[in-house]
């Protein structure tokens, strides 16, 4: 019986256009990154720096940014030639204009050498289609001996140093292709490719060279070499890190490494894949150049570390490491007495406030004058001034005079709220801010009970509440008088009509409910949505949500003179409106009038129910496909087991209201008192749809919370129950002969 | 009366000393990518060959795909007035790895055929396949020359062990072949000329040698350098470079065979004095000893084909001399 229901649930859900994934993952989600690695160090070590997009950066570099360094290179060198022109030379169909632009003698000589190297290339043109003929007529074809002998012959016989050099670098290439790794070393050492310039290109080369001395087992100098490209090319980096990795796997090349800079260089590569203790590594540094660049970048990366446990958002992806906050402040304090370096005064102080020695790390703080830390050392002084305080009246509310330091939530695009859309590291967010108003405001707050402001603190403003007791909460501070700077922050988060805003929120509730009078009464003159159709008492007998809801929507009953008091479009309070007066008409259910009247509010609570046409319209949402449309976040349940003030933090807006209860119910007493067989045999099929939800959210719930089969196989009997109804009772009705041509699940069903 | 006379006449016939005539037609190959001929080499040349046997492509496997090697892009307008045989020279490493040889088939097919349209405004009536072929890959090799059959007059090269060891390697399913009198030695015995020995040949034959169709014979007439590093890996140059006789960069240790002096770069590969060098070309001599040889024996010699149609092979001998003495 399981089986059964998950191929009809799986049936179902095709049905729906089910077109957006889960949430992308954001490292900030798992951690609040304070210490700002980036402090006091030149853009180069940027890319070096610790995040968890490394297992991507170290990847191959892929599309145009592989060669920049080198198209920098050859507009620097050439500069007559324009970025759009060397990227044509390089890359492109080389035009005739190209030509008759570029006409003197070191032009030519750039033709003739792009020439050569096009023709140089490993991955010849015909790779992609190795047996049409076509492929090969037009391209040059040299064995690579051809090659290497008319490459050395253009290099020793050009005279323009940078085109020389780019024939030396195709040379080592072409011999390391050829896998003669010797000719390339040597010749590499006999035309003293060294004295040129270290420009990318020589790195280019260098990379190549790095790879011959591995063929050749001599991993030392290849390692020694591609920890040279690493540090210095911009285009070979990714690719010499991963090679200097397996280098490391044959031998340890420490013990070879010859200069100071060779063995930081050794430290600087190894540390970018070493989670063990980086105190020895940085002691070792520090031992030979206290002052180098890379030091500190080092050090960063393991403060990186360190904040993903001690700023942890409790997520899963927090490293398991080690790292001991009191090493890494001995090793910046010792910084400090030799390094007259802003970075370890900062770092030093910034661990003693994370130990919790609050006074004197402000204090230490404070002593530093260096203008790129003012901005950060006046945030981490917020931060450990703000840990200090205990309660609400503690907090200092000159730091919220403006009322909109903090950096709230904002609301998402499907309108469900609190995705972390605000939070981007890599644009410089002030992520201290975040940790104050998510951990030290919030439960400030909470523990006194002030669950308005700690929900303002922690949610965005524009999803559902769906408590009343919430909104009520929210509605006392709104006319709270004599607000701090904070609080008045924080009203402004509900916009510039907060009143109205609650009410809106209060209106909806009261509409999910049924209390159409009490929501006519609550929404306010202008509330948020005005768009909602006269079609949402209409009915479908399709699932479809990208079609016109004018096609989808069919049933007319709604348009009959008695309704004439629906509006083709309405606002939420005149929704109420209507709503009311249909429920008013209801109540007499001897009259044809009051039939139909339970009919439109079937159909209205089908309609907005997770699977009806119009879900999500009642706060002016997409019917599309988001994923909360397929939970079981269901707002009774969640309200008998936790109460409102249980989910404060990340406060999810569910969007399973169960209207198809009620609507259920409204059917029933269209089946029970109608005559019209076309209506009751209409009415059994969508009392069949509503069964059929019931069913689904069953499976959703039973997915979760598993309940005992017997439950599982009464709530997914019924829509059969009403199905066979269809197809005995209605059989020689006019929409039963329309149903089982249009829907291919019920003809499934009866066949 | 009849019949008796009938067998007498074969039995005298099968039974006299086999003495072939003098292999007058020749053909040549053509190894390179671009097929181009000036004035020089045709002067050389003196009058057409009989064929010219033009390499279109090599087949190996790579990357776990099989695809087209050393595919010839340029042919000179005299190559146009030839009679051109395609050749295919299919590595044995490609046989291993495939499971059919049908889409192989087919695709050489196009490719010839492609390769002729563009170049000679038709397609080729003839197909030579060039493999080294073992017992393991017979199987698959022969289907592959079954296929193309279908669409060419197919040839085969065959190779002195596949001569010698038909019971192992088997017999192609073709009705002609070329028999390959070169690369028969071992590049890395420097005491060995690997072109042509007249002794390997001989090694592998003898009188009753027989084979059951004619072959032409495939001759080489080109010399090499090889150069053997210190840990026994051979390279190539196509060509015996003049520098060779410097003795400030080279030892000359025996005829053929030299050490270097110095580190350098040789024709673009590096040689060390730990490296050995020697030199290979076929004598004239060596080259009509080995015909007499074949012709020695009982099989169907019909033709020689020269390897191959370049300037510098052909400039160091007197083919005309050659010709002559076979």
């Amino acid at each position: 019986m399981k089986t059964l229901l998950t191929c009809l649930s799986a049936l179902f859900i095709t049905h729906l256009s089910w077109a957006c994934g889960a949430d992308l993952y954001y490292e900030e989600d798992e951690f609040y990154p304070i210490f700002n690695q980036a402090l006091s160090l030149s853009p180069k070590y940027s890319d070096f720096l610790y995040s968890t997009y490394d297992y991507y950066n170290l990847d191959e570099q892929s599309g145009e940014s592989r060669y920049q360094g080198n198209l920098d290179l050859w507009t620097q060198t050439f500069p007559n030639w324009s970025v759009e022109e060397i990227n044509e030379l390089l890359f492109g169909q080389i035009s005739s204009k190209l030509k008759r632009k570029h006409t003197t003698a070191t032009d030519a000589s750039i033709f003739e050498y792009v020439n050569f190297a096009r023709n140089s290339e490993f991955i010849p043109n015909h790779i992609n289609a190795p047996w049409k003929y076509d492929s090969y007529v037009n391209s040059e074809q040299l064995s690579y001996d051809d090659k290497i002998r008319l490459g050395i012959e253009k290099f020793k016989s050009e005279t323009n140093s940078a085109l020389k050099q780019r024939y030396g670098y195709q040379v080592v290439k072409l011999m390391r292709y050829n896998r003669d790794y010797k000719a390339a070393i040597y010749f590499f050492e006999q035309e003293n490719l060294n004295a040129f310039s270290h420009n990318e290109i020589f790195y280019y080369t260098l990379d190549q060279l790095a790879g011959c001395y591995y063929n050749l087992a001599q991993y030392n100098e290849a390692f020694n070499s591609f920890i040279r490209v690493f540090t210095n090319s911009k285009d070979r980096r990714n690719s010499a890190y991963l090679s200097a990795m397996f280098c490391i796997n044959h031998t340890n090349p420490k013990s070879n490494l010859e200069s100071n800079d060779d063995i930081l260089n050794f430290y600087f590569l190894t540390s970018m894949s070493d989670f063990n203790d980086p105190i020895p590594v940085l002691k070792a540094m520090k031992a030979i150049d206290h002052k180098d660049e890379r030091l500190k970048v080092i050090f960063a990366r393991n403060m990186s570390y360190l904040d993903r446990i001690v700023w942890s958002k409790g997520g899963s992806n927090v490293p398991n490491t080690d790292y001991s906050t009191q090493d890494l402040k001995t090793f910046a304090q010792t910084m400090t007495t030799t390094n007259s370096d802003s970075f370890w005064v900062y770092a030093y102080y910034y661990l003693l406030g994370v130990e919790g020695e609050f006074s004197k790390a402000i204090s230490g703080l404070k002593t530093i004058t260096n203008e790129a830390f003012l901005e950060d050392r006046a945030n981490l002084i917020f931060l450990f001034e703000a840990m200090q305080w205990t309660s609400v009246s503690d907090i200092d509310q000159t730091y919220f005079k403006n009322g909109d330091h903090l950096n709230f939530r904002s609301y998402d695009d499907y309108g469900f709220g609190n995705h972390h859309y605000y939070n981007d590291y890599h644009e410089g967010y002030n992520h201290i801010n975040d940790y104050i108003r998510d951990h030290i405001l919030f439960d400030l707050f909470y523990e006194e009970k002030r669950y308005a402001e700690a929900y303002l603190l922690y949610n965005a403003i524009g999803g559902k509440i769906h408590e009343h007791e919430l909104i009520d909460e929210l509605m006392a501070f709104v006319h709270k008088p004599n607000k701090s700077n904070l609080e008045k922050g924080l009203v402004r988060q509900l916009g510039k009509n907060p009143v109205d805003v609650l009410n809106f929120e209060k209106g909806n509730l009261y509409l999910l409910n049924g209390e159409f009078n009490k929501a006519k009464e609550t929404f306010p003159k202008s509330p948020r949505i005005s768009s909602i159709k006269g079609l949402i008492f209409s009915n479908s007998v399709n699932v479809c949500y990208n079609c016109p809801e004018t096609d989808m929507m069919t049933d007319s009953v709604y348009l009959a003179s008695a309704f004439d008091f629906i509006p083709g479009q309405m606002n939420s309070k005149e929704l109420a409106e209507v709503l009311s007066k249909l429920e008013d008409m209801s109540a007499d259910k001897t009259n044809w009038k009051g039939i139909l009247a339970n009919y439109l509010l079937g159909n209205f609570h089908y309609n907005i129910s997770n699977t009806g046409y119009y879900r999500g319209t009642l706060w002016g949402q997409s019917n599309c496909c988001h994923y909360r449309y397929f939970t079981t976040d269901n707002i009774a349940n969640r309200r008998n087991k936790n109460g409102y003030r249980y989910q404060l933090k990340n406060y999810t807006s569910p969007t399973n209201y169960s209207t198809e209860y009620k609507a259920e119910a409204y059917y029933d007493n269209v089946l029970t008192y109608s005559n019209n067989i076309e209506l009751k045999a209409r009415t059994t099929f969508l009392l069949a749809q509503c069964n059929q939800i019931k069913s689904t959210d069953d499976y959703y719930d039973l997915y979760y919370d598993w309940d005992g089969e017997k439950y599982f196989e009464e709530s997914s009997s019924r829509y059969q129950d009403y199905f066979n109804e269809l197809n005995s009772t209605y059989k020689n009705t006019k929409f039963h002969d329309m149903i089982i041509k249009e829907c291919s699940y019920f003809r499934a069903y009866v066949q | 009366m009849r019949y008796i006379f009938a067998f007498l006449s074969i039995l005298f016939i099968s039974c006299t000393s086999k003495q072939q005539d003098q292999l007058t037609d020749y053909s040549f190959y053509h190894w390179k990518s671009k097929a181009k001929m000036d004035s020089n080499l045709e002067s050389t040349l003196e009058g057409n060959p009989q064929k010219v046997y033009l390499h279109y492509f090599d087949v190996d496997f790579e990357e776990y795909r099989y695809e087209p090697k050393y595919v010839l892009t340029q042919v000179d307008d005299w190559y146009k007035n030839q009679n051109i045989v395609p050749v295919v020279y299919i590595t044995n490493h490609t046989l291993k790895n495939i499971y059919s040889p049908e889409d192989l088939g087919r695709k050489i097919k196009d490719l010839v055929n492609e390769i002729s349209t563009h170049h000679f405004s038709k397609t080729l009536p003839d197909l030579q396949i060039d493999c080294d072929w073992t017992e393991r890959t017979k199987d698959k090799y022969f289907e592959l020359l079954k296929l193309l059959k279908a669409d060419f007059n197919v040839s085969a090269t065959i190779r002195l062990h596949q001569l010698k060891y038909p019971e192992q390697t088997g017999i192609p399913p073709v009705e002609h072949g070329a028999l390959m009198l070169y690369n028969m030695g071992d590049l890395t015995n420097m005491e060995q000329n690997s072109i042509l020995e007249t002794h390997i040949i001989e090694s592998y034959i003898n009188t009753d040698l027989s084979y059951p169709f004619p072959l032409d014979l495939a001759l080489p007439l080109f010399s090499q350098t090889v150069i053997k590093n210190n840990q026994g890996r051979v390279r190539l140059i196509n060509h015996i470079p003049e520098s060779l006789s410097d003795t400030t960069l080279f030892t000359p240790v025996k005829d053929n065979y030299y050490r270097p002096k110095l580190d350098t770069l040789f024709n673009g590969f590096f040689i060390s004095p730990s490296y050995e060098l020697k030199t290979e070309k076929v004598t004239e001599e060596d080259l009509v000893k080995s015909v007499k040889m074949l012709k020695n024996t009982k099989l169907n010699i019909s033709s020689v084909i020269y390897y191959h149609l370049d300037k510098n092979c052909i400039d160091t001998y007197n083919l005309t001399h050659i010709r002559k003495s076979l």
